[in-house]
């Protein structure tokens, strides 16, 4: 389940920056207000698409920028090949 | 429009514009041409002793940097203007390049020549010696502009900016730090309506939801690629933002810039003169060519950087160094010293590091692995390992396992990006 991997990849990124990880990561926590900066987003990325092949920031390049963890799950999630349609 | 061949040193420069009128913007609030002018001069009452041709600045922070750029500009031969990074201190004091004839020039009252250093190619930092006036050339008089420092005022991009700022007629906003927080908090502070910042940091401010709260009139990219993604989406954020990315390097200053919004450049500016600045492409590389102010004849940079001619578009797009440097959202990471510090790893028999295009930072840093034990927990442990001994930023974001590493003809790692 997508969701629960970026969930765990947002924790593992905080604790590696030494940031506390809060106990309850919310869909509309912000990532500044949480702590996890553009490396610790770049590398999650990354990983996602290495473990998945997801790019939804891929070959349309007219794609927005998520600032919440609900929008980076909303994107993943539309981007999944059995997704129902948008 | 300012005549930059008889470009006056900074402090002149400032004293000639009105008095009163705010010329940088710190987290103290506005600075008057007399506040600057005043703390100048008490920097230079320090140091009265102006028979030493060559000072050396040392980055600080980034208000007493600017001050002292402005301070000893024009009273010295040469300013060295020194990274707090720069991890060679020799160059402090003695630079392997040769010397500019106006070096010799008596002390008192000069053209400083300014030294500024890059990354460098192999990792070692370079020293490139600049006429202000060159340095000053691409400067547009745009009096009512507030500019954000968010580069080194030390470094390249910096000092364009500041020139820009202070000899256009605007003002520079300086932040406390370099730090994101921070410039962005100066940014709205002080209302400011124009950002030089790479693409990464762009991405960050929209990714923050501060840019909600800034009005910008002016949006500059520069320092690695500009893609088509991060340009359409400032344009659609900022429809009133005049929108440009810009080509400059520590060794060529500012090279040329972009107006149109897309990505790369036309190819019709291949092979054609552009205000000063020539352009070919040689076995895939750029290289820029520049006539300086008084000097005679072009001279050509080889860049390093890999292009190439999308003709159905007729557009020349970036396609990455040369070299294999990666830019990690603006921090050049050399992919060999990542590879030594893998192989200093027990178990790694061998491994290949290069650069894979990531929507936030440019790229991100993929590490391909040959190992005699099981992957198992080993890509915690490298995780580990790299980040004991490598800046966060050169720490690979992914690792591959694979049984070996693809060569060359020439038996050579390939780091052909994936």
């Amino acid at each position: 389940m997508i969701r629960q991997r970026i969930m765990d990849l947002i924790r593992e990124q905080l604790r590696e920056a030494g940031v506390s990880v809060p106990e309850e990561l919310t869909p509309s926590a912000r990532f500044t207000s949480i702590g996890l900066d553009s490396l610790a987003f770049a590398v999650i990325i990354a990983r996602l698409e290495e473990e998945t092949g997801l790019d939804p920031f891929g070959a349309d390049g007219a794609m927005t920028l998520p600032r919440t963890i609900g929008e980076l799950i909303r994107l993943y999630d539309r981007s999944e090949p059995n997704a129902p349609p948008a | 429009m300012i005549e930059v061949s008889r470009m006056p040193r900074l402090l002149d420069y400032l004293k000639a514009r009105q008095s009163g009128e705010v010329v940088l913007w710190a987290e103290s609030g506005p600075w008057t041409v007399e506040d600057i002018v005043s703390a100048a001069e008490s920097i230079l009452a320090e140091k009265p002793d102006f028979s030493g041709r060559v000072v050396a600045l040392t980055e600080r922070d980034p208000l007493s940097d600017l001050l002292r750029l402005i301070a000893f500009d024009g009273r010295y031969a040469e300013l060295r203007l020194l990274p707090r990074d720069m991890d060679n201190p020799s160059l402090a004091t003695d630079p392997e390049t040769p010397e500019h004839p106006c070096a010799q020039e008596q002390a008192g009252v000069h053209e400083s020549q300014w030294l500024l250093f890059s990354s460098g190619t192999t990792g070692q930092p370079k020293a490139i010696r600049h006429r202000s006036k060159d340095l000053a050339k691409s400067v547009r008089h745009r009096p009512a502009s507030r500019w954000l420092l968010t580069y080194s005022a030390y470094r390249m991009a910096g000092v364009l900016v500041t020139l820009q700022a202070i000899l256009g007629g605007g003002v520079l906003c300086v932040p406390r730090t370099y730090e994101f927080d921070d410039v962005v908090r100066i940014a709205v502070d002080s209302g400011v309506d124009a950002i030089s910042a790479t693409p990464a940091w762009w991405r960050r401010l929209i990714m923050s939801g501060e840019d909600d709260r800034l009005t910008l009139r002016e949006i500059t990219l520069g320092g690695e690629i500009a893609d088509q993604a991060i340009l359409d989406e400032l344009a659609r954020r900022f429809p009133d933002a005049q929108l440009r990315h810009i080509y400059a390097s520590t060794e060529l200053g500012a090279g040329f810039v972009v107006r149109d919004g897309r990505a790369g450049f036309p190819a019709e500016w291949l092979g054609s003169d552009l205000a000063g600045v020539s352009l070919e492409m040689v076995d895939g590389e750029l290289f820029v060519g520049q006539q300086p102010i008084s000097g005679e004849g072009i001279r050509w940079h080889a860049t390093g950087d890999l292009i190439a001619v999308d003709s159905s578009e007729a557009r020349c797009r970036f396609l990455g160094r040369k070299d294999g440097v990666i830019n990690v959202g603006g921090h050049k990471v050399h992919p060999e010293k990542i590879e030594q510090v893998l192989l200093s790893a027990p178990g790694i028999e061998d491994c290949v590091v290069y650069g894979k295009r990531s929507p936030v930072l440019g790229e991100v840093i993929v590490a391909e692995v040959v190992s005699t034990v099981g992957r198992g927990d080993l890509s915690r442990y490298l995780e580990d390992h790299c980040r004991l001994h490598l800046d966060r930023r050169e720490c690979p974001a992914v690792y591959r396992f694979v049984e070996r590493l693809q060569m060359t003809s020439t038996g050579k790692r390939r780091r052909d990006r994936v």
